[in-house]
């Protein structure tokens, strides 16, 4: 089974949009290891995700769970996979040799030309000249890895050159979100602002895929081959079943955005999950009642409990914001589609079918 | 800013023809592309026969091989009782251990909307 291990739940750096609190809490190496016994313990496959805080500031418990996972997978023939996603400003050398011995997927946590918008260094500096560097090492290491953007409201202006920048830099695949929860606020004009941010990062997406540059930018990316592939972007969110996070305590969740509310604790490492409480919030998911009706309801990802109660409070309740901008990005996405698929259907179908 | 259900949408051309082509090529077996699209060249570059390649969700993009899946759960059988899981999954609670199953692992990171 996969688990997202929140080594810590301190951090280096101050995001404006940040909704996890910081605290010297590190997962003891009892809990590591028990997290581990656990990843394999069920079914064919253990997954792990470091996650923080900062992962990188407990190197040493991700080599630890590494070298642990690593024999357990030899001796069981449970297949491990492993992943990080980090804001990589504690990357080196050392740890990305080690990290590409492990086939570990890394995710680098960069908002592009928006970085020294939102994201500061515990204490105010400036991360984006650090993280650009980083960014060449990592990719000079992977350069599969993948570039996680988060957008909130004033790093909107910033998208599309964000895209760009980052398709220089090396990334051949980016993932774009828009910041959810308590700490941004978004207004229409916010909203009018990224719709021609989208566009225009349309129209470079176009581009590009004149030119034959393979670059994945997940936003429009997943809404067209979802739409392609017939696949519900609502299925991605199964609280609880796809992929458990673990507190620095041991404790387990649906989703990183429950942590803490203990009314949604579904066991911890030592006692193993709690399949009745995994049924029970089974039972209580249900498509957003304002969604019902909406002919977008297996296209749009309404039913993310995550995204959801950080918008709303409630995890089956969707908000203006999300139902907006699913719409917004669904109608460019379409757009994007068919104008690829008339400029070259064979290509179309090999990047996105 | 509001919640607007959406009415009378159509499936986008892209995926109609790209479904159709693929569907074709299932029945024939054929790897050249069946139609000529608008645009369109006659050199394949893709290989269609069967399946469309696996592929991983968008976030993950590290270990690509068959066993990235999407996720099925077991216990479809439609029994009385059964909870429905977003996304059409059926899950019984007496019949189904929903963390069994083998799932791609997810990067963990912002809203992982889609991407996540």
């Amino acid at each position: 089974m996969n688990l997202t291990l929140h080594l810590t739940e301190n951090c280096n750096m101050d995001c404006s949009y940040c909704t996890r609190e910081k605290c010297p809490k590190d997962m003891t190496e009892e809990v590591l290891y028990k997290a581990c016994d656990l990843a394999f313990s069920k079914g064919q496959r253990a997954g792990l995700c470091f996650f923080g805080g900062e992962p990188l500031l407990k190197k040493d418990l991700i080599y630890k769970a590494l070298s642990y996972c690593e024999a357990k997978s030899e001796q069981t023939g449970i297949r491990f996979d492993c992943k990080m996603t980090t804001n990589g400003t504690l990357l080196d050398e050392i740890f990305l040799e080690r990290a590409v011995k492990a086939k570990m997927g890394i995710g680098l946590s960069f908002d592009g030309k928006a970085q020294d918008v939102c994201r500061f260094f515990v204490g105010g500096q400036t991360t984006s000249s650090v993280v650009e560097k980083k960014a060449k090492l990592l990719l000079s290491y992977m350069p599969d890895a993948t570039a996680l953007a988060t957008i909130a409201p004033q790093a909107v202006p910033y998208y599309a050159e964000s895209v760009r920048y980052l398709h220089d830099l090396g990334f051949s695949k980016v993932s774009f979100v828009i910041a959810y929860g308590n700490r941004v606020n978004w207004t229409d004009s916010d909203l009018e602002l990224l719709r021609e941010q989208l566009e225009m990062t349309s129209s470079y997406l176009k581009e590009l895929f004149i030119k034959k540059e393979r670059f994945y930018m997940s936003a429009f990316g997943s809404k067209i081959r979802d739409c392609i592939n017939g696949k519900n972007s609502a299925e991605r969110c199964h609280l609880g079943v796809r992929q458990l996070p673990v507190t620095p305590d041991g404790d387990l969740y649906p989703c990183t955005s429950f942590i803490g509310d203990k009314n949604y604790l579904l066991g911890n490492v030592f006692d193993g999950i709690d399949d009745a409480k995994v049924i029970e919030l089974a039972k209580k998911s249900s498509t957003p009642e304002t969604c019902v009706d909406c002919d977008l309801v297996k296209r749009c990802t309404n039913s993310c409990g995550c995204a959801n109660r950080m918008n709303t409070g409630d995890e089956n309740k969707v908000s203006p914001l999300q139902c907006t901008y699913e719409r917004m990005l669904i109608e460019l996405s379409d757009a994007l589609g068919e104008e690829l698929y008339q400029i070259d259907p064979e290509r179309f179908a090999k990047e996105f079918a | 800013m509001k919640i607007t259900p959406t009415k009378d949408y159509k499936k986008p051309l892209y995926a109609i023809g790209i479904m159709t082509t693929l569907m074709a090529v299932t029945v024939t077996g054929c790897t050249d592309m069946p139609f000529t699209f608008k645009g369109g060249t006659k050199e394949t570059e893709v290989d269609l026969a069967g399946a469309a390649d696996v592929r991983p969700d968008e976030t993950d993009y590290c270990k690509i091989d068959a066993d990235n899946k999407d996720l099925v759960l077991s216990g479809e059988v439609d029994i009385e009782g059964e909870v429905a899981l977003e996304g059409d999954v059926a899950v019984d609670p007496d019949y189904t251990d929903p963390t069994e199953e083998s799932l791609p692992l997810d990067l963990e990171g912002g809203v992982s909307i889609d991407e996540g």
